[in-house]
């Protein structure tokens, strides 16, 4: 039987002194059949005509496609992605940022992992590095870069995340554990069934996982096979209000998809399932704003009909009234 | 040096207690600066020599029986006392004229008092009669408890003006506590300015117990109020007791239009550089009394402006309206998921397209008819008559708008509805109203729908009858074949429901067909034809029809109120209208007698109705289903949900509901004022497993099964529910702590981290489980959860809150099992003890959970993160020593 071939999706921007070895470690997967799409988002260093060189070399014998693209303008990750997922050929997909790098044998293992479980979608442990690391018995505290407090001990609280709740399914609602679109391997079929990544500048990873979450329940395998490479910190702090929005309309996505029907991964957080448990998450996490809004039910605040106050919903009236109305006598028809 | 002033004499000699106010002006008599006859009246010599616009007084005042005694002066400005002071000043001219060494004189900067009613005076000031009075009738000098006056100097020319800028003038406390008397009176400072937060301390120091209430300005631009209410260890001991002196402004103590007008005032600033700690300015509510500020405090515009920023990016306060929009833009309607299966029960709503004016609406009924006409001119005919309808959501929408249907189907597919039937208006080739038929297919909106041949005259009554025909359907058998030309385009659409590829075609009133059976064979041959394995005829039970046989149809579909039963009730319903002709039903009957219908030989879909009343448009005439409500609603749906499943064949498993839109008759799902979304979620709700399951009592309650079992089950599951919403309560219940839930352990192999200490650092744990710690020895069972709250500190590190800390137990083995801590809070009684402002204590609280954690002796340490690597953390070693068992 045929191996499946697996689509790798290098969007990449401005990474020139990271992308081979990026490629590299692509290069050097266990697992024998691969394409490679490489999506520059208009850089305006030299990696694209790095990859370009070096995939003009015997390099690239080892892949079965390769798909080169330049964006025409600078458009963003998911613009890449999309555009990336488009051309894919593969039966799965696997994604790297172009300044990280895969173990040899990740490919592999994940492939194993969605094969044994029959999820469609699977990530790993990540571990990071950097090059930059702070000079050593500095005492001035410029001398050290700083870093952003949500890549602190990074790996470890992958971990930590992912214990925390009782399924990958709740601790994937309060932030994506996989960390990073990278950290991704995904059938296409699925990626398709979403629709792809949605136009949000910071969170449209989470918004993919969680889509994909309600279709298929994700595997994560417990081995660092991902290479996060970290970067001293640009304060973001200024768009910080837009990664609020941003996360609102992730939740309430969520939260919309899985009210319109019964999830088809019965592993997926639902009301109906997880019944309280439910609801108790959503409070405790602080999303009963997003869930109440979704869900048809206004909060303090917002503006109610005379009647939507008064009255609770799901309290199984109508049926208790049927129940009577049908003790007494029938009418003739 | 004495004013010649004449006075009249009367005098009163002894002091006298306070006066009322009224009277106050009528019998204050000013007294004079002569000096002589000294042993007579007045008792009391002085006068006001300078009065300056920049509030400096100097003059002086004795009393002849007492004239070494200082006296105390009060300044009223109108009935306001505004200030008071003593004389005690050496005056050389009055000590020699009296031949005594008197200190008479007073020379002071006027020191508003305390409790000065300032906007009271400023108020007074204000009024027309103190606008035209002359200064000296506005002031007064008076010698307290007593009715005496001093004069004051023609040379003082001042007017009511420079007296409104002086009492509005900022007066600038002290900002230390040296000099304290029994005045009282604010003291206080702005001493510190560090990432946008304000602070300093302020104290009243005649009742420091009191709390001060600070206004902080920015320029004039008001930032907020805060109060002295922490504690500052400095003031406290300088006042030698315990006191809450501090006071505390941060950004997120803004609101979004003050935080709009501190970011205005910055701007301004930012363009025109100074000393931005200029423009602020922090002052006691209800006084004039402001606080100095230290030069300690340097920021400048830009630097404050930054933290702003990040402050309300933080909260999104000032961006909210932008998040609004952006919301509703990354909202909007995307691919949605495909929901149902061939196995699920499939929810289809009729739709009426009749929402936008056409020109023969226009010609017949008057411009711009629709819908909306008749529906806003109903009106109730007796009490508890629901009209008229208002719809909420969507407004009085015009179909021509593609923003509606699109929300519509937005709409429509959250809440389960999985198709439209579309009604397909054509008169003998006339096509009508194809407008949201068209669209849906030309925009493929992401939405199933088929076609219902809403083939009948349309006359003035719109009930079917056929007087006054304004578009007459004259079905000749050619015309009803030409009909299927003018559908099978339809077909096409993949979004067009097919069984088995066979599309779904529903025909309102069957028997108006000159030959129906004939008619429909043809028309299967025609569909053939273009390609389709067949045609699927469904016929609505509209009319008494109820047969597909007869017609050839088939299949039926329901078309409550079409077939429904029930008595009339209107002899029931109170305040009736007189000329009310129509006949009321009881909604909840139909509902029961629907459940109870048997199921025919023949395919038939069923079909439900949230509500049904024609009121609007026939008015008096008209019928009315009352006692509707979302709640039967829902379960008469979820009744027929659950039979379509039962009966069914899969992929075929359809629901009606009667409507989605039709306003006219009262029957439809769209939200509207008095019910909102409930009816809606009605829907949602009846396509549940779990009442489709309870449907099944119901059915079998009435199928006639009367076992006690049944009724049983739907009590036990409806306790179930309830005793659920209860216990989410508690489960919600924000003030139960930790929030952040148990914290599980993972293993981490020991040397992966970089543990750094950090000297004088240190831990405390308050208490365990709730109870202090006696034993710091601590044995639990590894099923046990341990709640661990205490502090910690590391001298050098700013502890902000992102900074992430853990528990770590370390042992034997060659794994460290760490957890995270999620709940952090501050603790100011701790805090009180470092002087330290930088050095910052932590408090923590956790509630941890040892099940992955191996059997063993552990230390207990508690790991901060560190900016600088992230690989890195500080350890800080707690005296715990747990044993797990």
């Amino acid at each position: 039987m045929k191996l499946p071939l697996v689509s790798v999706i290098v969007p990449s921007y401005n990474h020139e002194t990271y992308i081979l070895e990026c490629l590299k470690s692509i290069h050097e997967q266990t697992h024998e059949r691969l394409e490679l799409i490489f999506i520059d988002d208009n850089s305006t260093d030299r990696t694209f005509d790095f990859a370009k060189a070096l995939l003009g070399t015997a390099f690239s014998k080892r892949f079965e496609n390769i798909v080169l693209r330049r964006n025409p303008k600078n458009s963003g990750a998911h613009i890449s992605l999309n555009v990336g997922l488009d051309l894919a050929e593969g039966d799965y997909v696997a994604i790297i940022n172009s300044d990280d790098r895969f173990r040899p044998r990740r490919i592999e293992r994940l492939l194993n992992a969605v094969s044994e479980s029959g999820s469609e979608f699977a990530f790993t442990a990540v571990d990071t590095f950097s090059e930059s690391r702070s000079k050593a018995g500095s005492d001035a505290s410029e001398a050290t870069p700083a870093f952003p407090e949500s890549l602190i001990l990074l790996r470890v609280r992958q971990l930590l995340n992912i214990a925390r709740d009782p399924t990958l399914g709740y601790s994937l609602l309060r932030q994506n554990v996989a960390i990073s679109t990278g950290n991704f391997f995904f059938s296409r079929r699925l990626a398709n069934d979403i629709g792809g990544f949605q136009p949000l500048k910071y969170c449209h990873d989470w918004d993919f996982i969680l889509q994909a979450l309600v279709r298929t329940q994700p595997v994560f395998v417990d081995e660092v096979l991902y290479d996060y490479r970290l970067h001293p910190t640009n304060s973001f702090r200024s768009l910080q209000h837009l990664a609020q929005v941003e996360t609102e309309v992730v939740l309430r996505r969520f939260f919309r998809a899985i009210l319109m029907g019964p999830a088809p991964n019965p592993k997926c957080p639902s009301p109906q399932r997880d019944m309280g448990n439910f609801e108790a998450f959503v409070a405790k996490a602080y999303y009963s704003k997003f869930w109440a809004k979704e869900g048809g039910n206004p909060l303090e605040g917002e503006r109610v009909t005379a009647s939507s106050a008064a009255k609770p919903t799901g309290t199984l009236s109508g049926f208790r009234i049927l129940s009577e109305a049908l003790k007494g006598a029938q009418q003739v028809v | 040096m004495s004013s010649r002033i004449e006075f009249t004499d009367a005098m009163v000699d002894q002091p006298t207690v306070e006066h009322e106010i009224a009277d106050l002006e009528s019998s204050i008599v000013p007294t004079t600066g002569k000096l002589d006859n000294l042993s007579e009246a007045p008792a009391y010599r002085g006068v006001v020599d300078i009065f300056t616009a920049e509030g400096r007084v100097d003059g002086w005042c004795l009393s002849t029986s007492d004239p070494t005694t200082p006296v105390s002066i009060e300044i009223y400005i109108g009935p306001f006392k505004f200030a008071e002071f003593m004389t005690g000043k050496k005056r050389a001219d009055i000590a020699e004229a009296v031949g005594l060494p008197v200190v008479p004189g007073f020379s002071n900067e006027i020191e508003q008092q305390n409790h000065a009613d300032t906007e009271g005076i400023l108020h007074f000031l204000c009024e027309p009669k103190s606008l035209a009075a002359p200064f000296t009738e506005l002031v007064l000098f008076r010698i307290k408890n007593s009715r005496v006056a001093l004069p004051m100097s023609p040379r003082i020319k001042l007017s009511r003006d420079d007296l409104f800028n002086l009492v509005s003038k900022p007066q600038i406390i002290k900002g230390s506590l040296d000099a304290l008397d029994s005045k009282g009176g604010f003291r206080g400072a702005v001493d510190r300015q560090s990432q946008g937060v304000i602070s300093g301390w302020c104290v009243n120091t005649g009742n420091p117990d009191f709390p001060v209430e600070l206004e902080i300005y920015l320029k004039d631009a008001l930032l907020g109020v805060t109060t002295n209410s922490e504690p500052r260890k400095d003031v406290s001991e300088l006042l030698k007791g315990p006191v809450k002196s501090g006071f505390v402004f941060k950004p997120e103590d803004m609101t979004a239009t003050t935080l709009a007008g501190a970011m205005k005032v910055l701007s301004e600033a930012i363009e025109a550089p100074g000393k931005a700690a200029q423009m602020l300015s922090i002052k006691v509510r209800g006084t004039n009394c402001h606080l100095p500020v230290l030069p300690t405090v340097t920021f400048t515009a830009a630097d404050l402006k930054r933290y702003y920023d990040e402050a309300t990016a933080k909260l999104g306060s000032v961006a909210s309206n932008q998040r609004i929009g952006l919301v509703e833009e990354l909202m909007s309607p995307t691919k949605s998921r495909a929901v149902t299966t061939p196995d699920d029960v499939k929810l289809v709503a009729f739709y009426l397209p009749q929402f936008h004016p056409f020109s023969e609406n226009n010609e017949w009924w008057g411009e711009g008819f629709t819908e909306w006409t008749n529906v806003t001119t109903a009106r109730a005919y007796f009490e508890g008559h629901d009209q008229p309808r208002i719809p909420s959501d969507l407004g009085y929408y015009d179909l021509r708008l593609d923003q509606i249907q699109e929300k519509q189907i937005d709409l429509a597919r959250r809440y389960g509805v999985s198709a439209f039937c579309y009604y397909y208006y054509s008169f003998s080739g006339t096509k009508l109203m194809t407008f949201p038929i068209d669209r849906h297919v030309e925009k493929n909106y992401d939405m199933d729908f088929c076609l219902c041949w809403a083939n009948e005259n349309w006359s003035r009554r719109w009930d079917g009858s056929e007087s006054d025909v304004l578009m007459s359907q004259t079905h000749t058998e050619l015309d009803d074949l030409a009909f299927i030309d003018n559908v099978i385009p339809y077909f096409s659409s993949e979004k067009y429901i097919k069984f088995d590829g066979a599309p779904l075609l529903l025909v309102y009133r069957i028997s108006l067909l000159a030959k129906p059976a004939q008619t429909i064979e043809n028309w299967k041959r025609k569909v053939r034809a273009a390609g389709f394995p067949d045609l699927h005829v469904c016929m609505a039970e509209s009319f008494g029809l109820t047969d597909p046989n007869e017609f050839g149809a088939d299949s039926t579909c329901q078309f409550p109120p079409h077939g429904v039963s029930a008595r009339e009730i209107n002899t029931t319903v109170a305040n009736i209208d007189k000329g009310f002709e129509g006949k009321i039903y009881d909604y909840i009957e139909v509902a029961a007698n629907e459940v109870r219908r048997p199921d025919p030989a023949h395919t038939r879909f069923r079909c439900a109705m949230p509500s049904w009343d024609n009121t609007s448009r026939k008015g008096k005439a008209g019928n009315v289903f009352h006692n509707a409500s979302p709640e039967v609603f829902e379960a008469w749906l979820s009744v027929l949900c659950a039979k379509a499943k039962r009966d069914l064949p899969s992929g075929k498993r359809l629901v009606f509901v009667n409507a989605w839109n039709e306003w006219g008759e009262g029957a439809y799902l769209e939200p509207d004022r008095l019910n909102g979304h409930r009816n809606l979620k009605a829907v949602r709700a009846a396509l549940t497993t779990s009442n489709m399951l309870l449907s099944e009592s119901l059915i079998a309650q009435a199928e006639g099964a009367t076992e006690p079992e049944d009724q049983n089950a739907m009590q036990l599951v409806a306790t179930l529910a309830s005793v659920n919403r209860r216990l989410l309560q508690f489960a919600t219940d924000y003030s139960s702590l930790p929030t952040g839930g148990p914290s599980p352990f993972v293993p981490i192999p020991k040397g992966s981290i970089r543990l750094q200490k950090v000297e004088n650092s240190f831990c405390n744990v308050d208490s365990l489980n709730g109870r202090r710690v006696t034993n710091h020895e601590v044995t639990i069972v590894r099923g046990q959860k341990l709640g661990v709250s205490g502090w910690v500190r590391v001298p050098g590190v700013n502890l902000i809150e992102s900074l992430p800390v853990f528990v770590r137990l370390s042992g034997s083995g060659d794994h460290a099992f760490i957890a995270s801590i999620y709940d952090r809070e501050t603790r100011q009684d701790v805090q009180a003890y470092y002087s330290d402002p930088n050095d910052h204590v932590h408090g923590f609280r956790c509630s941890l959970d040892f099940f992955s954690v191996a059997p063993g002796i552990y230390h207990v340490e508690i790991l901060v993160g560190s900016l600088g690597d992230t690989n890195a953390v500080y350890v800080v070693p707690t005296k715990i020593m747990l044993i797990i068992a």
